[in-house]
């Protein structure tokens, strides 16, 4: 977050990091006993072999000046070292991003010669007589481009790590094209993912920079050659009607007196990552003002079987590599008994696996030494197959059991989680019809396009992490814990994420622990360390969406009541158990939670593959419980012949039902929720499929029902300094959800002080306020209470100080704009005085309402508090020690445990055409409805909605990462062939939220995160369903799927092209 | 497959600045060189460590592969363009679009803008192919392997026709262009230059599994020529037929053209075709004297759907006779496990193909 101007264009290249080829050998370390992980001693560094030392003649350096940003610089770099690399780490221009590293995600979108190209796909070499232009190019005399501007003021960034790439694409646009069109426009930054699905705003704020009547676009592209279309030739499902990205908001009606939320905000990170200021984790140690400088370079050595354990291992070739500085391997691990999966194994149970890292000078360095470490493998057989493992109990790739529970590993016949209620035969003798259905989803990655990365550095004791960390303090925990270090000797720092989705969050045991690479690396060499996973890592190694294996019957009476649910659901958590037992339960208890059903069973497993580990993603389990019951309920009405909202609306659980036979459903309009959107997308129109004709035909598709909506505590931490200033200290990382905007507005609700003026951090495990992780929908609802709270124990101490200050009683006393003002008077004092009145505060009792004390689950002892104690932890009493010895003045504390009755509702419905000759399938529409309670901030809701329903699209339609069947390899692992949806692959989509306040969310928010990406899986297999007559049963609707499943229905046409 | 790596193992770049030095070389070091133009298919090879050459020749300095040179006026027209010309220009130049919609059509529809802006048309067309086993760790025929891991593993995107031991499909979008307008491809090398007819460019499966063109080494691709006709009476479009998924070219040209290519992938952008269709015709009012029909990702080459040409050529198009050749071009297709889908693409392929032909 800092955004000091620099002129990195004037910093010289460095060279110096290239001098350990001569120079340096042993960097002797001593021996360094790291708890849990026990690391050897660094031998002495033995005689370079030859073999080691042949370093390719080609690695010589070339003295070349490029011209960057209308300045000549001269740097002297290898001639394979590409554009990118130069930019980002030689000249400290980090604002040009790094994603995939190989052309396929666009983040390193730079201008040359005015056209946008890929900065990766660059030698640096041959960039030689190019005029480069990279963000912080755009910036003249200090103005920002209009296209910055636009940014700011229109919501472009999310996560912001594709906007520079966003911007220069729209920067190459308005040169040759001052006036483009929505499609021009979407057209232009067709080369550019953005895994957020920010596009509708994106394509925003470049029509409304080119619509910017001064400023340097208008400038340049006076001189710019004619304008050419650049449509030409893109094919276009998407509607030739402009969309308009606003949200459709159904207000409550006391709305009027919240005067902060209806403000309109810019994000707060908004001018950070629309310049390229903002520092993500990977962009730390390349600026003169960084904490640390030219980190070591680690990469892991990864098991290319599925099944295998190691027999003999030889790293010392790797060694006398000159550059490299050291390698810790599985055998300097002692596993730990808390951890299921060691960090590092030499018992590979799935593929890509790490045996080893190895930390060096360069990077090329670091791959060299991977070459030359020899590992025997005894390749073990191999078990891919979920069901067959359930089956057979099998035992070979954890011996305690092939299911795992919340308590470890154990035997096939003990359900990961299970459910009775009622008596299920009773209830299907009851029924009139019996409605069987088996579903099954693929396997997503959260893909952000920053793949994982963590620079770690030692002082002293402690230990410095510059994490891509959604949850900094659950993280920590973890880290320490695997360590033996007390929690507050691990500092974690992540000031900006370049998308997580649940994939960068840290909470649950056996998660890849790759920030331990970087920390015991960097113990070992007494130096910074950076560890940074490859595009195929982060895809076959980082966190994926557990497929499923749904199998169900129902009993349903002729009227459509639900009498009887048999659900059998089979997980796949992959080599290690992970998150996996929580995902079951979260698709459980979809499954039990959305429709009213007097008997129920299910039985629900999560079964070990040699397959790669199930990991967080947005959804959490709900999205596959939501798939499986959704697509069944439709089918259900199909059997039937019911309209499938009806029947839904009539069997649906409402406000004050029971979720699973224990708590209650809070306040949710759930008519409202689906109605809306049905008349948006014209549900009136709905036919039966046997209405439909010809060979193009379009279907209307649906789902609803409860949405995730927090778990956990949080505490909340808001800094009055003896300024006057209001510090909002977040302890959420910033996934650029916006959500830390939506809470400085809840701050600014409370103390009238505008959101521009106050000063907001977030993510420091030093300095911000704890909070249990930032997952699960729960920020807003849980942080936002929490900040609420402190907000209003800052309220208090004010109100007490101006008591004194004006001697009269709090009651006459009122809270307005910054100041404390006497009732119906003028007469004022502003917080400075006040805070400078205040006397430093030595207890931390936190303000908390009584809605805020909800029962909490001990994860430890597995009993429920039903009357939790309301303090802060540890670390934000700390945290507010620390901020009275910075800047005195008055600390507000917040305290609040999530309220189980905090459940948002939502709605999706899809109008699709598909092709019955080949089974082609279209998306027309998307109109996408959610309860969230209140809305805090449009913009961000917004961007939510449109995200969350994109990456759903992507599970619907396209996103799957393969394993090939035999040797269990992710085959597709490169974003050509997974495909994420691009600025061309959505359709009209239509925002709707709905306001229904909630009995303990701040001013009645509930979350939102999580339940966009819920709705387009469903309701698009139901258009399908509506428009063919077949059910798809199997996620995602690939071409050849439907196809195969028309032609198996008896439904594919031939012949006739034209009906 | 996972690998941690994704930076190329180091090596010399040269910029030579004629064929002749480029080619001489390569000589230097037969084997160990790789020629580079726009670089985005050599790139992300060497960084994936699939090749790791010690010298990358540059190509992209000698001025002798650039231009588009326009000979209309000639007993026999003709526009012949260098092999380094953007695709992004190939989508943008007039003369291009006028005589060779086909082309520039299937110029704007190669994945993103920036990768137009570096793709060069000889790059596109000599590019390797995409099959994620050849690309990822397998050691399969494509590698000197003794094996096919797509025929029994993934092949959702693989070949229908022509499948022999592998079943990798060219990835090129430019390619069925060149075979289905008969281009002439000008190459040089270490004996001179010579000329390949563009269908023979292209490496079948059942010839030789180690390439997919057929240069000799240190061959380098110097130019594209198309024999051009001037195109036909001006022709009306309607707007409304901007239709799905690429239906039908969306160029902007006012006159009747001659050919059209059409592509069908997964996504809009960022993406390679699940199959595509080049279609030229020679012909006399609605009577069709030659027909050439080229798909593109189908077969380890161009596949041209011979009996379709033939029900085409001679005839007069109608909506029955399209149908027929729709039919007749899916004859022989042989599909794997997961891609029987392909083959009522290439129906719908060239049936919308013809039928944009004969509006």
């Amino acid at each position: 977050m800092d955004d000091k101007t620099r002129k990195e264009n004037d910093e010289p290249a460095s060279t110096s990091r290239r001098s350990f080829l001569t120079g340096a050998a042993g960097v002797g370390v001593a021996a360094v006993g790291i708890g849990g992980a026990k690391v050897a001693l660094d031998e002495a560094r033995k005689e370079p072999t030859a073999e080691a030392l042949r370093a390719p003649e080609a690695d010589s350096l070339s003295d070349i000046t490029l011209e960057v940003n209308g300045k000549s610089v001269n740097v002297s770099v290898p001639d394979h070292r590409s554009l990118l690399l130069v930019l980002r780490e030689d000249l400290g221009l980090t604002g040009t991003k790094k994603g995939c590293n190989l052309g396929e995600c666009g983040a390193c979108t730079i201008l040359e010669n005015g056209k946008p190209v890929y900065a990766c796909l660059k030698l640096a070499k041959d960039a030689v007589g190019s005029q480069i232009t990279t963000i912080e190019g755009l910036e003249t005399e200090g103005r920002l481009h209009p296209l910055q501007q636009a940014f700011i003021d229109h919501a472009g960034s999310q996560c912001g790590f594709c906007s520079p790439a966003m911007i220069m694409s729209g920067a190459g646009l308005l040169l040759e094209n001052p006036n483009p069109t929505p499609e021009e426009v979407r057209t232009a930054i067709s080369g550019v993912i953005c895994r957020c699905g920010n596009y509708p705003h994106e394509v925003d704020a470049i029509l409304a920079a080119a619509k910017t009547p001064t400023g340097t676009v208008a400038a340049a592209a006076a001189g710019a050659t004619a304008y050419m279309p650049r449509t030409t030739g893109q094919n276009k499902p998407y509607p030739r009607n402009e969309i308009d990205p606003r949200v459709e908001i159904k207000r409550v009606d006391d709305t009027e007196n919240l005067a902060a939320l209806h403000r309109p905000v810019k994000p707060l990170d908004g001018y950070a990552k629309a310049t390229g200021r903002a520092r993500y984790s990977g962009d730390i140690g390349f600026h003169s003002d960084d904490p640390l400088r030219d980190p070591l370079c680690a990469k892991a050595l990864r098991c290319p079987h599925a099944h295998a354990q190691v027999v003999s291992f030889d790293d010392s070739k790797a060694r006398a590599l000159p550059g490299v500085r050291a390698i810790v391997s599985f055998k300097d691990v002692v596993e730990s008994e808390r951890r299921q999966r060691a960090f590092l194994s030499g018992h590979a149970r799935f593929v890509g696996e790490a045996i080893a890292v190895v930390a060096a000078d360069t990077q090329d360095i670091a791959q060299q030494a991977l070459e030359l470490i020899d590992v025997r493998w005894k390749v073990l057989e191999t078990f891919g197959d979920a069901e067959e493992n359930l089956r057979t109990d099998n035992r070979q790739i954890h011996a305690t059991g092939s299911v795992c529970g919340f308590g470890g590993s154990q035997p096939a016949d003990v359900p990961t989680w299970e459910a009775r209620v009622g008596d299920l035969n009773a209830g299907f003798a009851e029924a009139d019809h019996i409605i069987e259905g088996r579903y099954a989803m693929g396997r997503q990655v959260t893909l952000p396009i920053e793949t994982h990365v963590c620079t770690a550095l030692w002082k002293g004791d402690d230990l410095h992490l510059w994490d891509c960390q959604q949850s900094v303090f659950a993280a920590r925990t973890t880290i320490a814990d695997t360590l033996d270090m007390p929690e507050e000797k691990v500092h974690i720092y992540a000031d900006y994420i370049g998308g997580g989705f649940g994939g960068k969050c840290l909470d649950y045991p056996d998660e890849d622990l790759y920030q331990l690479y970087a920390a015991i690396l960097a113990k070992k060499t007494g130096k910074a360390v950076r560890y940074e996973f490859t595009l195929s890592e982060e895809m076959a190694a980082g966190d994926s969406r557990h497929p499923f294996i749904f199998e169900t019957k129902w009993g349903v009476k002729n009227d459509g009541t639900i009498t009887a649910q048999y659900w059998n659901v089979i997980a796949d958590t992959g080599g290690y158990g992970s998150s996996g037992p929580a995902v079951v339960l979260i698709a459980c208890l979809r499954l039990v939670g959305a429709y009213r059903t007097p008997n129920y069973t299910v039985e629900a497993y999560g079964v070990y593959t040699n397959n790669q580990v199930g990991g967080e993603f947005r959804g959490f389990g709900g999205l596959q419980g939501t798939v499986a019951q959704e697509l069944h309920a439709d089918k259900v009405a199909h059997e039937l012949g019911l309209d499938p909202m009806e029947f839904r609306l009539k069997n649906t659980k409402r406000p004050g039902d029971l979720i699973n036979n224990d708590d209650p459903f809070g306040y949710a309009d759930i008519d409202s929720t689906v109605r809306l959107a049905a008349e948006r997308i014209g549900w009136e129109n709905w036919q039966p499929p046997s209405a439909k004709t010809g060979y193009k035909r379009r279907g209307l598709g649906m789902m609803q029902g409860p949405m995730p909506s927090g778990r956990e505590a949080s505490d909340g931490l808001v800094w009055i300094d003896r300024n006057g200033t209001v510090h909002v200290r977040l302890g959420a990382g910033n996934l650029g959800n916006l959500a830390h905007t939506g809470m400085s507005v809840i701050v600014s609700e409370v103390l009238g002080v505008p959101v521009e003026d106050m000063r907001v951090t977030w993510a420091n495990s030093d300095r911000d306020a704890w909070t249990f992780t930032t997952d699960s929908s729960r920020t807003v609802p849980c942080d936002g209470k929490a900040v609420y709270g402190a907000a209003k124990d800052c309220e208090r101490q004010l109100l007490a100080l101006a008591a004194q200050h004006f001697g009269v009683p709090e009651g006459e006393l009122e809270v307005r704009a910054g100041t404390v003002g006497k009732r119906g008077s003028g007469e004022s004092v502003d917080f400075r005085t006040l805070a400078r009145l205040a006397e430093p505060r030595t207890e931390f009792d936190p303000w908390w309402e009584e809605t805020d004390q909800n029962p909490w689950f001990d994860q430890n002892t597995g009993k429920i508090d039903p009357k939790p104690k309301m303090v802060c932890t540890e670390s934000t009493q700390n945290a507010a020690r620390r901020a009275l010895a910075e800047g005195g003045g008055i600390v507000g504390l917040g305290r609040y445990v999530y309220d189980l009755t905090t459940n948002a509702w939502g709605s999706c419905f899809a109008e699709v055409e598909v092709d019955m000759r080949t089974g082609q399938v279209d998306i027309l529409k998307l109109v996408v409805a959610h309860d969230v309670g209140r809305v805090l901030y449009p913009a961000g809701a917004e961007g939510q909605i449109h995200g969350g329903a994109l990456q759903g699209l992507g599970y619907a339609m396209t996103e799957d990462l393969l394993l090939d069947p035999h040797s269990r390899a992710a085959v597709n692992t490169s974003f050509h062939e997974y495909r994420p949806p691009t600025s061309l692959d959505y359709p009209e989509m239509v925002p709707i939220l709905v306001e229904a306040p909630s009995r303990s969310g701040p001013f009645g928010a509930k979350g939102l995160g999580e339940s966009p990406i819920m709705g387009p899986a469903p309701a698009i297999g139901n258009a399908i369903l509506n428009a063919t007559g077949v059910l798809c049963p199997h996620i995602p609707y690939t071409w050849d799927r439907v196809h195969d499943t028309l032609k198996a229905a008896g439904k594919l046409m031939t012949g006739e092209a034209s009906a | 497959m996972t690998s941690p790596i994704d930076e190329p193992r180091p090596f010399k770049f040269t910029s030579p600045t004629s064929v002749a030095e480029a080619v001489a070389l390569w000589h230097e070091k037969p084997g160990d060189a790789m020629y580079i133009a726009g670089g985005g298919d050599v790139i992300d090879i060497v960084k994936r460590h699939h090749a790791r050459p010690s010298t990358l020749l540059d190509l992209k300095r000698i001025p002798a592969l650039r231009g588009i040179e326009v000979d209309i006026a000639a007993s026999q027209p003709s526009i012949t363009i260098g092999a380094l010309t953007t695709l992004q220009e190939l989508a943008e130049n007039e003369n291009i679009r006028r005589y060779l919609p086909a082309l520039a059509t299937a110029a704007s529809r190669v994945a993103t803008p920036q990768i137009r802006n570096i793709g060069t048309i000889g790059g596109n067309l000599l590019q390797e192919n995409r099959c994620p086993y050849f690309r990822g760790p397998w050691h399969c025929y494509r590698h000197g392997g003794m094996h096919c891991y797509a025929h029994h593993g993934i092949n959702r995107e693989h070949a229908i026709f022509e499948g022999d031991r592998c079943y990798v499909v060219t990835p090129s979008d430019i390619a069925p262009v060149v075979v289905a307008g008969n281009a002439l491809i000008h190459v040089e090398g270490k004996d001179g230059p010579r000329t390949i007819d563009a269908e023979d460019l292209f490496m079948p499966a059942s010839q030789n599994l180690m390439r997919m063109h057929v240069l000799d080494d240190g061959e380098v691709l110097t130019a594209v020529e198309f024999r051009v006709r001037e195109p036909a009476a001006p022709r009306e479009r309607d707007p409304k037929d901007l239709g799905i998924r690429g239906t039908i070219s969306p160029i902007p040209v006012d006159k009747r053209f001659p050919s059209v290519f059409i592509k069908y992938a997964m996504r809009n952008s960022f993406d390679f075709a699940l199959a595509n269709v080049a279609v030229f015709l020679d012909r006399e009012g609605h009577r069709v004297h030659r027909c050439r029909i080229a798909l593109g990702g189908v077969a380890a080459t161009p596949y041209r759907p011979r009996e379709a040409e033939r029900l085409v050529a001679g005839s007069i198009l109608d909506d029955d006779l399209i149908q027929a050749a729709g039919r007749a071009a899916t004859q022989g297709a042989e599909p794997l496990d997961l891609n029987a889908y392909k083959v009522s693409l290439v129906e719908k392929l060239v049936v919308e193909a013809l039928q944009e032909l004969n509006r």
